[in-house]
């Protein structure tokens, strides 16, 4: 059994890793022979699977995923603009999987978390980690091309865009997410 | 073909139109391309045609005809940057 923020908020990791999904299946359709074509396709794998993951844990706990409209990621691209290029690309998705990773782990500290929610996190998270450490590795690679101070440029950008989408949505969403500041 | 032919052309299969049938001039918020499907476009642009764009480049679009020349205007410079490459030991202006 769940209670109804805790509903809310699954079913909002849920849409979010098929926002994520839809996202990098697109670019990866587009991406060129190569390490990072094969990488995004992983990643679009991996935020695909995470949705059934997510799926399976709330009907696990007895309800129905709710139809969220919007998800995180639609935020994001109103705050930090359309990604100009793939190097943009990679950054904005490096800052959006550390604040998933954060939110995740953060859920975990929780009390009283259920089992299937904990097991359904930790295995989320395990991919989230790979997720960062390829993002990380073909940044630092693109500095030969793009300059570091441009990629560090950009992440800090979207830094500051993704400080201000997780300031809107929890304020917009206080209710439900007093839920994890017991 | 003219270079923005061609681009308009990528552009057209991208979103799954005729050329003909995209209004070229309309608001991107107003045209039948998602932001997703617009971050794929922008990429492919780039990776097919050998240019680069930036932030400034793209907050400057407004409607896909925009997008065409903007990638036609790099083509003609006849590198793949349109602005010099960032070293770490150069400030970077503007």
């Amino acid at each position: 059994m769940i209670n109804e923020n805790e509903h809310w908020i699954l079913s909002y990791y849920r849409v979010s890793e098929i926002s994520g999904a839809q996202f990098f299946a697109q670019l990866a359709r587009s991406m060129r022979p190569g390490a990072i074509q094969v990488d995004m396709t992983q990643h679009f794998s991996d935020e695909a699977r995470h949705a059934a993951l997510w799926t399976k844990c709330i009907t696990d706990l007895g309800v129905e995923p709710l139809r969220l409209k919007g998800a995180y990621q639609d935020l994001y691209l109103s705050a930090a603009g359309i990604p100009a290029n793939l190097m943009e690309v990679l950054a904005i998705t490096q800052v959006f999987e550390q604040r998933v990773l954060r939110q995740y782990s953060h859920h975990l500290t929780l009390p009283n978390v259920s089992e299937p929610i904990r097991y359904t996190l930790k295995g989320i998270m395990d991919d989230e980690k790979w997720h960062i450490s390829w993002i990380r590795r073909e940044l630092h690679r693109m500095e030969a091309e793009y300059g570091k101070n441009e990629i560090h440029g950009t992440l800090k950008r979207l830094q500051e865009a993704d400080r201000e989408v997780y300031g809107k949505v929890t304020a917009e969403h206080a209710e439900r997410i007093a839920y994890f500041n017991p | 073909m003219t270079q923005q032919m061609r681009i308009r052309q990528r552009i057209a299969s991208m979103i799954e139109l005729p050329v003909e049938k995209v209004n070229w001039h309309a608001a991107v918020a107003d045209s039948p391309i998602n932001s997703f499907l617009l971050v794929e476009t922008i990429v492919d642009l780039q990776e097919e045609f050998k240019v680069r764009l930036f932030h400034e480049d793209v907050g400057r679009v407004t409607c896909l005809e925009d997008l065409v020349q903007l990638v036609a205007g790099r083509m003609e410079h006849g590198d793949s940057f349109g602005r010099e490459p960032v070293s770490d030991s150069v400030a970077h202006s503007g």
